[in-house]
């Protein structure tokens, strides 16, 4: 059982020519964005009612999202972090602004934790199939966060705010730095990626309604799902390496071979959750 | 990692199982968020006066909220590359306060969550058809986790319509319990005769998730008003999604084609419902 690589680099370039089709209609609604964003600034900013209606349930979310992520990372998140984080935002600027920022870090963050897993020992040298077919997943995802992040910082640029080079520093800080000492397995790669995907798509599923700007909301819309399609196939992938079959991790793989919860490990909910999700400042530009 | 490795089949069922054991726990713990949304919506169909709202959703019970797809009523399934799916034209009629034809009797979110429902029980019965087909030996040697994908998805599918449905039942209007018709006689219908086998089922079932995944990214870029029913909108998407991806995967393609979800063959509201 071997993969084709050829097969599989074709793939992947089939795949990027679509998503620059994608990516050439994402770019259009930027445009609206400023539009939008024009628009409501002209109408006096943003509404009190609105911006309190907002951050009241950003913080319900993070009183469950937060320690479902500590247990999730398997890393002590502390009661002090824990307060600041549900504290009202901090940041100055629009909390459209702020939440493009923080989506953009969170991009940030996740090409900075898979370019530092790719360069682990370990997952240097996992057999084929599971080896190759796993780094060409990480190399094609690195570039799709690279889009994100773009995506995301057009948006914010075009609303005026400032784009976000930067990491998300609370998870980098509470989350990623903890877990990396822990991560002696591809298996374990394999989860904490799933994790940081997971906390990327919920992050986005609640800004898509909570957002005020039109096109902001049609960029985290289309991202959102991309995130959660990453996390199907890690879960898929992780569940194969667990169960102690990394030859199945293969394009196509071998269908008649897969066990039955195979086909539905990658998917373990009928509707998305959004207990993840991060706080929309946590990640603005200060 | 691979202590085990000897013959075809390593892993073991029961790994796998465990794996998921607290899957029914984990979606419990997505509801909240569901059921806060589905009142929120209520609320400010409430508002509007647009319906006779008895009770809001805070008040529906799980039960309620997912038994109640149990008057969804079967009928066809997929589409793919049915010629009338535009997402522009989704955008023209989505409107608050915009009215629909063709069997589609709601306004406004209403009638984007009438769509909803009928393309999810679209999706159910095709699901059903091919698992009969499955059962009666028509699609030949069916891979197990094939089957398993198509019985988890169904029951996804079950589980939102049932979530749409319930805002239309708390509107004081009926459920939707037909399917798209549009769709299921231009697509499903045809389509799913030419299905041979599994991957020939896979293929049809990825035209109906990615169709579905496209409709409700169309309906919060463009055509969704309430922030409630945006964020329904928002925690089904990614799970259609990933159905999508799961079956890229077993049909030998890039599992997460594009970085950027689209609304291609997005279904517009002038759909038939029944």
């Amino acid at each position: 059982m071997s993969i084709d690589q050829g097969a599989l680099r074709s793939l992947i370039e089939e795949s990027a020519d679509l998503q620059s089709d994608a990516l050439r209609t994402t770019t259009r609604g930027l445009a609206d964005v400023v539009e939008q964003g024009q628009e409501r600034r002209a109408a006096g900013g943003v509404d009190p009612d609105e911006t309190r209606a907002y951050h009241m349930e950003r913080r319900h979310l993070l009183a469950t999202g937060l320690k479902g992520m500590g247990a999730l990372a398997g890393t002590a998140v502390g009661v002090g972090l824990y307060q600041m984080f549900t504290q009202p935002a901090f940041a100055d600027s629009a909390m459209d602004v702020q939440a493009g920022q923080t989506a953009a870090s969170i991009e940030n963050l996740a090409i900075a934790v898979y370019t530092k897993a790719a360069g682990l020992p370990f997952m240097k040298n996992i057999p084929a199939p599971a080896g190759p077919t796993v780094v060409a997943f990480v190399t094609q995802t690195i570039q799709q966060h690279t889009d994100h992040a773009k995506a995301f910082n057009s948006a914010v640029t075009a609303l005026g705010g400032k784009a976000q080079t930067g990491l998300d520093m609370t998870v980098y800080n509470g989350v990623v730095v903890p877990a990396l000492p822990t991560l002696k397995t591809p298996l374990d790669v394999v989860k904490f990626a799933a994790t940081l995907e997971n906390v990327a798509a919920e992050t986005y599923a609640a800004e898509t309604a909570a957002v005020s700007d039109k096109m902001l909301r049609s960029t985290f819309s289309s991202i959102m799902g991309v995130e959660a399609q990453h996390v199907a196939v890690l879960n898929a992938v992780a569940a194969l390496l667990a169960g102690g079959a990394p030859q199945l991790i293969t394009i196509p793989p071998p269908g008649d071979k897969l066990p039955a919860a195979a086909g539905s490990v990658g998917f373990p909910n009928s509707f998305y959750g959004l207990d993840m999700a991060r706080p929309a400042a946590e990640g603005a530009v200060q | 990692m691979s202590k085990r490795r000897s013959g075809e089949m390593q892993i073991s069922e029961r790994e796998l199982v465990s794996m998921t054991g607290d899957l029914d726990e984990i979606h419990r713990a997505t509801m909240p968020a569901l059921h806060d949304a589905a009142a929120e919506w209520s609320e400010q169909l409430h508002d509007q006066g647009v319906a006779t709202v008895k009770a809001v959703a805070r008040t529906t019970s799980r039960r309620g909220f997912l038994l109640s797809a149990g008057a969804v009523s079967l009928g066809g399934l997929v589409l793919a590359a049915c010629g009338k799916s535009s997402a522009t034209t989704a955008t023209t009629t989505g409107g608050a306060g915009t009215t629909t034809g063709n069997g589609n009797p709601f306004t406004g979110d209403l009638a984007v969550a009438a769509l909803a429902a009928s393309l999810e029980n679209l999706a159910v019965a095709t699901y059903q058809a091919g698992l009969d087909a499955a059962t009666a030996g028509k699609l030949g040697a069916v891979p197990p986790a094939i089957a398993t994908f198509a019985t988890t998805a169904q029951k996804q599918h079950k589980d939102h319509a049932a979530a749409w449905n319930s805002i239309i039942t708390n509107a004081g209007k009926s459920a939707v319990s037909g399917v798209d018709l549009t769709v299921k006689n231009a697509v499903v219908t045809p389509g799913f005769a030419a299905v041979k086998d599994a991957a020939g089922l896979a293929k049809f079932a990825l035209g109906l998730e990615d169709a579905a995944a496209a409709t409700y990214l169309n309906a919060i870029q463009n055509a969704l008003t309430s922030a409630g029913a945006i964020k329904i909108a928002a925690t089904i998407q990614p799970v259609e999604m990933q159905h999508a991806a799961i079956l890229h995967f077993v049909l030998g393609d890039y599992p997460v084609p594009d970085s950027f979800a689209k609304t291609d063959g997005a279904r517009p509201l002038s759909d038939m419902i029944g």
